[in-house]
């Protein structure tokens, strides 16, 4: 430590500056104030012992001058009278302490070391909070990216809208609710409520790629089974083990008026039904990112359309929010909103009149999202959609292809025929409708036909993990000689499409398919095809498929 | 057949996370036990944080062949637990 000691008793002076070095310390002696100003200014001292009277001015008098230093310095004044006015006085003008002489040096020496640690907590303290303050600035600014590109990914993502109700308030952290509603290629429309664990950027990273993914699926034509499971898989390998997304998905199917549910990790879906009864679909699987794929059954629920009237789900933020007495909104009070819904205004109104009114402005913990999906509107929606009429009566498009050996693991196919069809302005129903079987038959020609993969798997919730990778196994040994022909004719004067698919296979029994049960995984099959189109002819041995659909049957 | 307990506190979040990553390292370090019970009886709240937590210790136990079951669980924290469908992972007594 080094000391400076203003006294201009030059043997007490030396007594103090013997005992200080004594201790361990630098100990530099100045006789008045003027030299000791001089001292202060040509290098930093870590203690200052400051006698009372000096041949230039009193002590008491300097104090102002080491306070107004650059850097902090305890001083400790040494005074001949013990003057508790003066002593009151020195504190006020910045004196950490007092000795009254005769001086005992232990005591000195205690009082030393006392100011200087209490100097030493204060600076140490005032780093912790400029770190704390930088800390905090640094996550303000990463809450605002997150925010920023959440924005921007998310405006993008609200497909069409009608029919389904959709609200998000986000609370002032971001906390990474995501509403996704697109329409496949076969018309089905998905709706599907994702939530990430955490808050601000973490959540961000856990849940835009996902949904980047789900997107790139529904517009491939997957099942919901399909896109979950992969969603599943793709969390459980990308996100460390202790992050996941709780997500409900819901596919409504036209044709076949069902609807699939899945709930993992979501509060209860409720199904407000016709006969004005509420049914509520609890949670049946895991929230994604956990289990392995072999491990993960999403246990999704088939309904039929024809008796719900809305769908309502909503994430956590909802039930958990406190209110003003610590009570959480909860589930209960929920049920009592929805069991008096007198249809007066939207479902998704009453809910948040009702939590505005309970919530009393207060912050949200976490953001409030929810859905009412008006699922006997859509379905109406559906079926007396305007049929537009195309302008040109005559015209004919004829396309072949053939795809032979390693290229029909790669080649997307069914994409290939959607864009062909909106390339030459086919009509939505018909081209939905179309896509539908197109994919089924593809899939039937390349799965069963060429890669000899069983039905039976694909057609069980749990097992459809394990029939993709026997799918990819046999996909990257697919045959020189496998060969999937299709011949696409389309007539716009008459709407009627016909399609011809052979595939290289050893065929099927076509009766024994027939007995597939449609209610199963992605409702589709025979009995499906043969509903969709106007004809169906399968030839010997099952091999090669014919169909002819038209507009309006 | 040795099994060792885990007390969990009242608030079971990310601010018990260090506290609890702490202790069930401890307890894996030891070969010797093969059984492991979190002690639920005091938990009243437990957020997606904690439940991040147990699936993360719930791997490393399951791949060092020691078994992790809950007990002690009450209505609201059993209620969290099974929207969650944690008894697929643990044993919920």
């Amino acid at each position: 430590m080094r000391i400076l000691i203003i006294e201009d008793d030059s043997l007490f002076a030396e007594i103090l500056q013997t005992f200080l070095e004594d201790q361990g310390c630098n100990a530099l002696t100045t006789e008045n104030i003027s030299s000791a100003k001089a001292q202060l200014l040509a290098s930093p001292f870590d203690f200052i012992l400051l006698d009372n009277h000096l041949p230039d001015g009193d002590g008491i008098n300097f104090l102002p001058f080491i306070r107004s230093l650059k850097y902090q310095v305890p001083v400790v004044m040494i005074t001949a009278e013990d003057n508790q006015i003066l002593m009151a006085e020195a504190f006020d003008k910045g004196a950490d302490d007092f000795l009254i002489k005769p001086i005992s040096m232990d005591l000195l020496w205690k009082k030393i070391e006392r100011s200087r640690l209490l100097y030493d907590k204060e600076a140490y303290l005032v780093s912790q909070t400029r770190k704390l303050e930088k800390l905090v600035n640094q996550q303000e600014q990463e809450e605002h990216l997150a925010r920023y590109v959440y924005e921007h990914v998310a405006s993008t993502l609200s497909g069409e809208t009608e029919c389904i109700d959709t609200y998000i308030q986000s609370s002032s952290s971001f906390n990474g609710d995501v509403f996704i509603c697109e329409t496949a290629p076969n018309g089905n429309r998905f709706v599907i409520l994702a939530d990430a664990t955490g808050h601000g950027l973490a959540a961000a990273i856990s849940i835009l790629p996902l949904v980047a993914t789900i997107r790139a699926m529904i517009r491939k034509g997957l099942s919901l089974a399909h896109i979950v499971h992969e969603a599943n898989r793709k969390l459980n390998k990308e996100l460390p083990d202790d992050k996941f997304v709780t997500l409900i998905g819901v596919e409504i199917n036209f044709h076949n008026q069902s609807l699939q549910l899945f709930n993992g990790g979501m509060p209860d879906v409720i199904a407000l039904m016709n006969d004005r009864t509420n049914i509520k679909y609890p949670s049946t699987s895991m929230a994604l990112g956990i289990l392995d794929p072999e491990d993960f059954d999403p246990a999704i629920t088939v309904l039929q359309t024809h008796s719900i009237k809305n769908l309502f789900f909503y994430s956590d933020g909802l039930i958990e929010q406190p209110g003003p007495d610590g009570d959480s909104f909860g589930m209960g009070r929920l049920m009592n909103i929805l069991e008096k819904y007198d249809n007066k205004e939207p479902i998704v109104s009453r809910v948040v009149n009702h939590f505005t009114v309970f919530n009393e402005m207060a912050e949200l913990l976490d953001d409030l999202s929810m859905c009412d999906l008006q699922v006997d509107k859509l379905m109406d929606k559906h079926l007396y959609e305007v049929k537009t009429e195309s302008a040109i009566a005559h015209g004919r498009i004829t396309a072949h292809f053939e795809i032979e050996g390693g290229l029909v693991a790669t080649a997307d196919l069914v994409g290939c025929l959607d864009s062909l069809m909106r390339n030459v302005d086919m009509v939505g129903d018909l081209r939905q409708r179309a896509f539908t079987v197109f994919a089924e038959l593809i899939s039937n020609g390349l799965d069963h036909g060429i890669l000899d993969l069983d039905s039976e798997l694909k057609n069980d919730f749990a097992g459809f993990a394990e029939y993709l990778e026997l799918k990819q196994e046999r996909l990257a040994n697919v045959p020189e000689h496998a060969n999937l022909g299709m011949k696409f004719v389309f007539t716009p004067a008459t709407n009627e499409i016909e399609f011809e698919i052979t595939d290289s296979g050893k065929g099927y029994e076509i009766t024994k398919v027939a007995d597939i049960n449609d209610q199963k995984l992605s409702g589709r099959g025979v009995k499906l095809i043969n509903k969709l189109c106007k004809h169906v002819e399968v030839f010997a041995p099952g091999n090669k498929t014919q169909v002819t659909l038209k507009r309006d049957y | 057949m040795s099994e060792k307990s885990l007390q969990i506190p009242e608030r079971f979040d990310f601010g018990y996370h260090k506290e609890f990553t702490n202790q069930y390292q401890k307890v894996l370090e030891d070969k010797s036990i093969n059984n492991i019970a979190l002690d639920f009886s005091k938990v009243g709240y437990l957020d997606s944080s904690a439940l991040g937590m147990m699936v993360l210790f719930q791997k490393k136990a399951k791949a060092q062949g020691v078994s992790v079951r809950i007990r002690g669980a009450k209505e609201s924290a059993k209620e969290i637990l099974q929207i969650a469908n944690f008894d697929r992972l643990f044993d919920i007594s």
